[in-house]
């Protein structure tokens, strides 16, 4: 621990101040926001979370290009600083911390997402000022600002998925922020449940690495530091381990973890959600479905470098849906007339870029394309949203609809120019920020062979990747050409007028990064020594090797192809950009293009295809017939019969029947007259001396001393059971005797003792009070339970029946009452 | 209109309470008069104690001021046309006076070292085996003619009683209530609570009597249905519960008898005689005179009164004050208005209340 | 019989009290007149008094008459209290039946 890890501000760690930042505003102005716009207006609202944002921004700057600068400069920039904020769960020895992990891949992150994020604050006081729920929507950015940051910044993957579900929480809230709009909260629905999905994925693949490391951290417990994840000391050969079916685990875990970023990122066959997320205001879509949180998944995997570079199956899969994705989706944006909608589907198709960087270990090219695809897609969407304030403002129904769009060059001059740049950028223009990021994929792909992959897959997924470019160029120019180029389609498009400046403002200044974003990884040529800028700060962050074959790893591209091979690719690349706008004048530059009408009309030459991009491929209609409906016919049994018929009927209904039935019972009783009550009384009062009559059941219990028989009447239980009268009968005459010590009167006591006697013993029980008489008989026999050696002492005074003498000798006899 | 129906309501109830209490106290005089005279016929017959008798309860009880033998068996037999005493070894009882105006009856049981010595029976030395204290007053209330007071004053009570729950009269029903108040003072007479007696007289039969016969005139208002239409069932059934208990009741109470010796001699003893008068005796001493407490006295239960029961008592008196001041405050009108505007809006108010509420 | 008849002991007391209270308890349950009810329940109260009395003597014990006492200043708080409410219901309402008395019910 350095000094640098010690740094706090205002007595917290200061790397918790920058997602604290933003959520502390998210609570002001979710809380106290009302209050604040009725007393100061609604500067209140965007200043505190515009200053929220630059205050993380201006913090993670200063620990950036401070501290963490310098420990790069002694060569930890790989361990960076990391602060405990506190133990968060402390299970036995198990144990997660809230800890912030500040390396150089999340510096890069927590720089991009503060920036902009700022930027994009900035632009939403412009673009919402109209908008009834304000401070709800700055709350809900500025909430979804602190946990993109707790994502970037966690230092093990329990805190990262507190980020992970953070953002996905506040990109349903902001999709659904006009749900007003029944399709806007289904959309925000969707995004979410889809995003659950990938989700459980993820969990379950947190849960196997925690498995897998047991022994490898600290304890017996695993951990899930990524510190220790990273080490390959600690948890490199367990990744290597067979797991269920021979497969390793890292591809397991690998894979689990790649389906939960593919929710997040809108990968196939998750990506269905981030084209309906348009409905969000466009800044949301912006920031959070364009820059920051789609990237996650693309930042997580870099982050698990190590874990993906011990198993190239998983990698493989990863690349894969990469290629597939930017294929389908550039394919699916071809026929789409919404303007955000273009641009959603330009996104899932630039993420798919991502992944197959990532997928082909080209872990810093993957940031580089997040990082200026942050830049000029969110630049796009920015434009996106001053083109449809604009067209909104004259009362479009579809302010969207690219259709009646055009000639807007002349009415947005700085909306037409930041986009113009940005079109330029994504389409990889050379000299743009988006040709070397995208060149630096492609030259990766087509370079790297990664141990155990079919022979030339690289190549494939080049060649896939370069038709994936010229189509991203193609349909990010016919919507250039048909939103600013050719003459105005509508009356609005006509009446247009430019953003004001809080909106051209953030334009700017992003239309600039995505100008010149792209010095920070110029390419790699062996004999012009390009500073590797972005290259040389990530390396330590990530893995240099593929772990298992111990052959060199994809840091180590710029060694296997020659300078030569460098320069055609990027030569091919550049043609194929150049084509793509070319192809896209030559249709669009007029106008909607009769050519491709009629091409597209039924019976054209691509109809077919047309359609099957208009519709999307059908992966809705797919999705909807495979799983959604077969969901709805489940739910809808549980419905029917589990809630509606058990819960509701069964339970609730049954319950409140029988309550209802007692309640008409109990009514008769407590109607509030005292009289009724009075009866119940009564009736009580005579029920107790009838349930005590029942209860009479009379006997007697004897116990053997000697030649002494001791009896205990027990006349019952209830009133009279006390009171009874008890005679008793002890020398078997069937008569009551008589007492000694009372002439006269009979024998009445319930303590009696015999000596000397075995044979019939008689107890009547009398009730004094009805005069009923219950008479219980027991035949005693002295011997019993006695051995008869020594036999029994002669009784001292043996009495002689039929002598007219009394029989009983009650020696002991005492009433006790 | 109140006023002269008030007036005839008065006059009516004098009448009424004169004629009743005339016939009840002739009556009453009659069957008392009837019962003392008896009630000292019935006296058991006593008898000198033996010596060996008395000696033992004078040792055992040493306030005793008398000591007697009642008659419980037949002391002489006829052997051979001659009487003979009956042998003194036989269990006997003796009454005991002691000076605290208690009786204790006192078992006796010859010693069975003694019995052995038949030859001289009256050298036979007597244990006691126990003591049961009584009060002096029980003596005289036995006999036939206490039994006929009773059932009289019982039938004055339960007949008042059931006056007051069937006459439709209400002037009828107060009258029923102060002939079963007098007959229920009769019944504390007879069980010796002469004070309690006496305030059941003046408190019930006089002053809460008459807070009912004011009542009654204000509420001059004959009554049409006595009994309510609903809840027949109910009542049936609470009937036939309550004569169950009748029944029931009177099959246990009337066997409940006097505690027996064990229990009587821990049971708590009223408060001990207390020195009334103190002499110089001859000795140069002090002797001290006592006088009987009597049992259900003014002094006997003033005595417990502030002694024990002093906080209950004080308790009361806090009772007392608030049930006065809360009866006040309720029965006083709530606003001056014209009778008839006050009854219309009083009337109107509360079923808009009713309604309210039931809505 | 004649034992029970001319042999009064205290179990004869007793039946009456039971009598009187159950008489007490008839007419609370049958009439409906507040009026009524009330002196039923002084009934009641009376024939408690008998009980404590009655026990009173056969335990020996003067204290019952303490608490007979309290039991009387007790009935009187409860018919002062008891004849104001009713005479504040009647002017209310002109009448005294108590099961038609029902306003706080709803």
């Amino acid at each position: 621990m350095d000094a640098s890890s010690q740094l706090t501000f205002l007595g917290l760690p200061i790397l918790m101040w920058i997602p604290l930042a933003p959520l502390l505003g998210a609570l002001i102005n979710l809380v106290l926001g009302p209050w604040l716009e009725r007393r100061l207006g609604r500067w209140a609202i965007h200043s505190v979370a515009i200053a929220a944002v630059v205050f993380a921004f201006g913090v993670a700057a200063y620990l950036v290009f401070g501290p963490l600068l310098q420990a790069f400069h002694e060569g930890r920039g790989g361990v960076g600083i990391t602060q405990v904020a506190y133990t968060w769960i402390e299970v036995g020895a198990f144990k997660a911390q809230l800890a912030f992990r500040l390396d150089t891949l999340s510096a890069v992150m927590i720089l991009i997402v503060t920036f902009v994020g700022s930027l994009i604050h900035i632009y939403s006081a412009g673009y919402m000022a109209h908008d009834p729920r304000y401070s709800a929507y700055f709350g809900y950015l500025n909430l979804f600002m602190g946990a993109m940051l707790i994502l970037v910044l966690a230092a093990n993957l329990p805190v990262m998925f507190i980020g992970w579900e953070g953002v996905g929480l506040c990109s349903y809230l902001l999709i659904g922020f006009w749900f007003e709009n029944e399709s806007y909260a289904t959309a925000g629905r969707k995004a979410f449940v889809v995003n659950r999905i990938g989700d459980f994925a993820f969990l379950l693949g947190m849960f196997l690495l925690f498995w897998a490391t047991k022994d490898a951290g600290a304890g017996d417990a695993g951990s899930l530091d990524f510190a220790t994840l990273r080490s390959t000391a600690a948890v490199g050969v367990k990744f290597t381990q067979p797991f269920w079916g021979g497969e390793r685990l890292a591809a397991t875990a690998g894979i689990l973890l790649f389906i939960g970023a593919c929710g997040k990122s809108a990968q196939v066959p998750l990506f269905v959600w981030l084209p309906d997320a348009m409905a969000g205001p466009t800044p949301v879509s912006a920031l959070i479905h364009a820059a920051t949180m789609v990237t996650a998944g693309v930042y997580m995997v870099c982050r698990l470098s190590l874990l993906y570079a011990s198993s190239t199956t998983a990698l493989f899969v990863v690349a894969t849906v990469g290629l597939i994705t930017a294929l389908a989706a550039a394919f699916m944006a071809f026929a789409q007339t919404d303007l955000k909608k273009v641009l959603a589907y330009s996104t899932v198709s630039q993420l798919g870029f991502m992944f197959v960087a990532a997928g082909t270990g080209n872990w810093t090219a993957a940031i580089f394309h997040l990082g200026t695809h942050a830049f000029f897609k969110a630049c796009l969407f920015l434009d996106a949203g001053s083109v449809m304030h604009a067209m909104e403002h004259e009362g479009s129904a579809t302010p969207g609809d690219i259709t009646t769009m055009g000639g807007l060059r002349r009415r947005l001059p700085i909306t037409h120019a930041t986009f113009a740049i940005s079109c330029l950028a994504i389409a990889g223009i050379p000299l743009f920020s988006g040709f070397f990021s995208k060149d630096e994929i492609l030259a990766g792909a087509f370079a790297v062979h990664p141990p155990g992959w079919p022979p030339i897959y690289g190549k494939i997924l080049w060649a896939g990747l370069l038709i994936a470019a010229l189509g991203t160029a193609f349909y990010m120019w016919r919507l250039y050409f048909l939103v600013f180029g050719a003459e105005a389609r509508s009356e609005a498009a006509r009446d247009a007028h430019e953003s004001p400046r809080s909106m051209t403002l953030p334009l700017v200044v992003l239309a600039i990064g995505a100008f010149i974003g792209g010095v920070v990884g110029l390419p790699h040529f062996e004999h012009l020594h390009f500073p590797q800028w972005l290259g040389e700060w990530l390396k330590p962050s990530l893995a240099e090797d593929w772990y298992a074959s111990g052959l060199p790893g994809p840091q180590g591209i710029e060694g296997h192809e020659s300078d030569g091979e460098i320069g055609g690719l990027l030569a091919i690349a550049s043609l194929i950009a150049v084509a793509g706008v070319g192809l896209a004048w030559g249709f669009y530059s007029r106008g909607p293009s009769k050519t491709v009408e009629r091409w597209t009309a039924r019976g054209g030459a691509f109809a077919d295809l047309y359609r099957a991009s208009k519709a999307k491929l059908w992966v809705d209609e797919f999705y909807d017939a495979v799983l959604v409906r077969p969901f709805k016919v489940v739910a809808q049994f549980l419905l029917e019969f589990v809630d509606r018929f058990v819960v509701d009927t069964v339970a609730v209904n049954g319950s409140a029947f029988v309550v209802g039935i007692f309640g008409r019972i109990s009514r008769w009783f407590q109607n509030g007259n005292v009289q009724r009550y009075l009866v119940g009384v009564v009736i009580g009062g005579a029920l107790v001396f009838v349930i005590s009559d029942c209860h009479h059941k009379a006997t007697f219990d004897y116990k053997i001393v000697g030649n002494q028989i001791q009896l205990h009447a027990d006349p019952g239980s209830g009133i009279l059971g006390s009171a009874a009268h008890v005679y008793w009968d002890l020398d078997g005459d069937g008569e009551k005797d008589k007492d000694l010590a009372r002439p006269g009167e009979l024998l009445d006591k319930r303590d009696v003792t015999v000596t000397g006697y075995d044979g019939p013993i008689t107890m009547w029980v009398e009730d004094p009070v009805t005069g009923h008489e219950v008479k219980v008989t027991k035949t005693i026999n002295l011997n019993e339970g006695r051995t008869f050696w020594p036999p029994p002492e002669p009784a001292a005074d043996p009495h002689q029946p039929g002598a007219g003498q009394p029989a009983e000798r009650p020696d002991d006899s005492q009433g006790v009452k | 209109m109140i006023r002269t129906c008030a007036a005839r309501a008065t006059v009516t109830v004098a009448l009424i309470a004169v004629v009743r209490t005339a016939v009840v106290t002739a009556v009453v005089t009659a069957l008392f008069w009837l019962g003392a005279s008896r009630a000292y016929a019935d006296e058991p017959r006593e008898r000198p104690c033996q010596p060996s008798v008395e000696s033992a309860v004078r040792a055992a009880l040493p306030t005793a001021t008398a000591v007697r033998c009642p008659v419980v068996n037949p002391e002489y037999q006829i052997v051979n046309g001659q009487s003979v005493l009956q042998p003194d070894t036989a269990p006997v009882t003796a009454e005991a006076v002691l000076l605290d105006g208690r009786i204790a009856t006192v078992e006796l049981v010859v010693d069975d070292a003694v019995k052995a010595n038949a030859a001289r029976p009256e050298a036979a030395r007597r244990t006691v085996r126990a003591i049961t204290y009584q009060h002096h007053d029980l003596t005289g209330s036995s006999g036939k003619s206490m039994a006929l007071l009773f059932w009289a004053f019982a039938l004055i009570s339960v007949v008042g009683a059931l006056f007051v729950i069937s006459r439709r009269n209400l002037i009828a029903a107060v009258m029923g209530m102060v002939g079963s108040f007098f007959g229920i003072a009769a019944i504390y007479m007879m069980l010796y609570a002469r004070f309690i007696a006496v305030i059941q007289m003046l408190v019930y039969a006089g002053a809460i009597m008459v807070l009912f016969v004011f009542v009654v005139m204000i509420l001059n208002r004959p009554e049409d249905e006595p009994v309510a239409p609903s809840g027949r069932i109910g009542q049936v059934l609470g009937g036939v519960a309550i004569a169950f208990l009748v029944w029931r009741l009177i099959l246990i109470l009337i066997h409940v008898e006097p505690v027996n010796v064990e229990v009587a001699m821990n049971a708590p003893q009223p408060a001990p005689a207390q020195c009334v008068e103190w002499q110089k005796a001859d000795n140069g001493g002090l002797t001290c005179t006592t006088e009987r407490p009597d049992w259900g006295s003014i002094k006997a239960v003033g005595a417990d009164l502030f002694g024990p029961g002093l906080f209950p008592f004080e308790a009361i008196s806090i009772l007392l004050l608030v049930a006065v001041v809360g009866a006040i405050a309720i029965a006083r009108p709530l606003r001056e208005q014209p009778e008839d505007a006050g009854e219309s809006g009083a009337d109107s108010s509360s079923d808009s209340r009713a309604g309210g509420g039931a809505a | 019989m004649s034992n029970v008849v001319w042999n009064i002991g205290y179990g004869h007391f007793l039946v009456l009290a039971a009598v009187l209270f159950l008489i007490g308890v008839l007419g609370v349950l049958v009439r409906r007149n507040a009026l009524i009810m009330l002196m039923a329940v002084e009934l009641m109260l009376n024939a408690a008094n008998v009980t404590l009395l009655t026990f009173s003597r056969m335990w020996g014990d003067l204290s019952a008459h303490t608490f007979a006492l309290i039991v009387i200043a007790v009935a009187a708080a409860e018919a002062s209290v008891g004849l104001a409410i009713v005479v504040a219901v009647f002017r209310g309402r002109r009448n005294v039946e108590v099961d038609r008395l029902t306003t706080l019910r709803h």
